[in-house]
């Protein structure tokens, strides 16, 4: 299969199960909720080493908002539940309690509950408040700027983390450019988020390594700098490779990310893209599969 | 939609209690069954047949029309389904409610809602004393749902109040919100002497400044408070206009107490109120 004059390996990528939640974080002006959105959606690039992976899913219209401010809506995915609560206090916590005017707000309606206000009311010393309207409950927490109003309550469903594909390219130049256009068309996508910093990563790894208290290690067989010390998966045209990741909250958002993204990413005239591949470590481990060609037929 | 209608057909001689009257517990009975239903009237049961026309078909929501203040406890313990009522009714509305909804186009007595733990009512007219509050012998008030009415109301609304909403579109008497222990409570007209005295936590929202607040209320400041676009945003889905009057606490001045009942209740009066006292 060829996209554009782009190869599509024969491959599929492999992910796992994980938990997510959805919480729309809102302040007086866009400008500040990009502070708290970032700041809560950083360092958390893979569960291997932050705990969560999370990213900003998108912008949010004053009309989409609880409190009719302008929001973003952020999706967190964890390996646990008890990881869910422990990272959703912590980065509440600390980066949209602390965020001048923020609010903090769930984005499901339902599934799994996870303390969200429930327990960052404590910060509140005795002069929290709670209010209850219809079947939600919010806290008020009297903060110096006046109040922080959090929904007590945040709710988690099953979903699907380590959804990716591998673009093959040229030179490092041409493989950013490529990636640069896949991010764009798949941040347009509901339901996913590329955790990585602009959602590429160059550093795409291999389960275990040589030194056993490492759980993963660099992705040898597509380093081409290695081309000619190890059994390499590059040819000899292929000058650089960037990975995409997707966390989704079900398989055809993830299937729909990937295939705009791919197609975004062979797009134009001298991209200098020469293969699309995906990473996965042979079906064994994760049970969700996306085939390439089957995504992209 | 199915629909049982019951017109009043005499002038009640003392209490016509209505208590029994719900949706679901007439479900699935014929009109026949309908009529033979026992109610208090005075000092007698009384066939329902001799004091109602009945029509229409049961399953549904349930109308009455032509009430009077003699009847009394309409909605008592409602859980499910929708009551209609048109004219004055007797004390006692939605007392004990769970759920479903009930509807008045009247004035209501004293009592609507004591111990009301879900639902909603609405009342597009007046009501007496203690909307809201304890039925006797319990500690607390209305425990959870809504209340809405369109007109005045008198003392001690949302007295002992522990949870839920009360909507209030005109004045209403002395000591709103009596010893609330939590639950909101909005006036957009003018509320009487003494609101909040004794509250423990929950919020009064006066959209215009009482004459006098207790003593034991101190002021705050002045804020755009967070919560206020939520509770507007919610209000709105129960009573559009009263979510649209809500806005102009936007900006609110913020008093907390009763500071001899730990403080930790607030009243917000909307800025578009008259000068500070």
């Amino acid at each position: 299969m060829k996209i554009n004059g782009v190869s599509i390996d024969n491959t599929f990528a492999e992910a796992f199960p994980m938990k997510a939640t959805r919480l729309v974080i809102t302040a007086c002006n866009e400008t500040w909720v990009e502070h708290a959105a970032r700041a809560m959606t950083g360092f958390a690039t893979s569960v291997i080493a932050c705990g969560c992976e999370a990213g900003i899913e998108r912008r949010l219209k004053p009309a989409e908002t609880p409190d009719g401010r302008p929001g973003a809506a952020v999706l967190l995915f964890t390996m646990s539940t008890k990881e869910m609560a422990k990272q959703i206090q912590n980065r509440v916590g600390q980066c949209v309690l602390t965020s001048p005017t923020s609010a903090c707000f769930a984005g499901f309606d339902a599934g799994d509950p996870v303390p969200l206000g429930k327990n960052l009311r404590f910060f509140g010393d005795g002069f929290q408040l709670s209010k209850k309207l219809g079947k939600r409950r919010y806290w008020r927490v009297p903060v110096m700027d006046g109040e922080f109003v959090c929904e007590e309550m945040a709710y988690m469903i099953k979903a699907i983390g380590g959804g990716n594909f591998l673009v093959l390219a040229r030179d490092q130049a041409a493989a950013l450019a490529a990636c640069e256009r896949a991010i764009a068309a798949m941040q347009k996508v509901p339901g996913v988020i590329m955790p990585f910093p602009g959602g590429v990563v160059r550093s795409g790894s291999k389960v275990g390594s040589k030194y056993k208290a490492l759980p993963a290690s660099t992705n040898h067989l597509f380093c081409p700098t290695l081309r000619g010390a190890v059994a390499s998966e590059l040819s000899a045209d292929v000058g650089a490779v960037l990975e995409i990741v997707i966390d989704g909250l079900d398989t055809a958002s993830i299937d729909q990310a990937t295939r705009v993204g791919i197609q975004a990413a062979c797009r134009g005239r001298n991209h200098g893209v020469l293969r699309i591949s995906a990473g996965n470590y042979g079906g064994s481990l994760g049970p969700y599969h996306f085939k390439l060609r089957d995504i992209l037929r | 939609m199915k629909r049982l209608e019951l017109t009043l057909a005499v002038t009640p001689v003392g209490a016509l209690d209505l208590a029994s009257l719900a949706p679901d517990a007439l479900s699935g009975k014929s009109l026949d069954q309908v009529r033979r239903l026992r109610l208090r009237h005075g000092t007698r049961a009384q066939a329902l047949g001799d004091l109602f026309a009945v029509n229409g078909e049961t399953g549904g929501a349930l109308a009455l029309r032509g009430l009077t203040t003699s009847c009394h406890h309409l909605g008592r313990g409602l859980t499910a389904g929708l009551i209609e009522a048109s004219g004055s009714v007797g004390t006692g509305l939605g007392a004990d409610m769970r759920g479903g909804e009930l509807r008045v186009r009247g004035n209501v007595g004293d009592g609507v809602g004591l111990g009301m733990r879900g639902g909603l009512i609405r009342v597009q007219g007046n009501a007496g004393e203690r909307v809201g509050g304890a039925l006797p012998g319990a500690v607390h008030g209305m425990n959870d749902g809504t209340i809405v009415i369109t007109g005045t109301v008198g003392a001690r609304a949302g007295e002992r109040m522990r949870r839920g909403l009360i909507l209030i579109g005109g004045d209403c008497g002395p000591y709103l919100g009596d010893r609330l222990i939590a639950g909101t409570i909005a006036v957009f007209g003018q509320a009487g002497d003494q609101a909040g005295l004794g509250m423990r936590r929950g919020t009064l929202l006066l959209a215009t400044r009482p004459a006098r607040l207790p003593d034991t209320f101190n002021p705050c400041g002045r804020f755009a408070l967070g919560m206020v676009p939520l509770l507007a945003r919610h209000v709105a889905t129960i009573e559009r206009r009263f979510g649209r009057a809500l806005e102009r606490f936007a900006s609110a001045e913020r008093w907390c107490g009763d500071m001899a009942h730990g403080g930790t209740g607030e009243i917000l009066i909307a800025l578009a109120a008259e000068p500070a006292r």
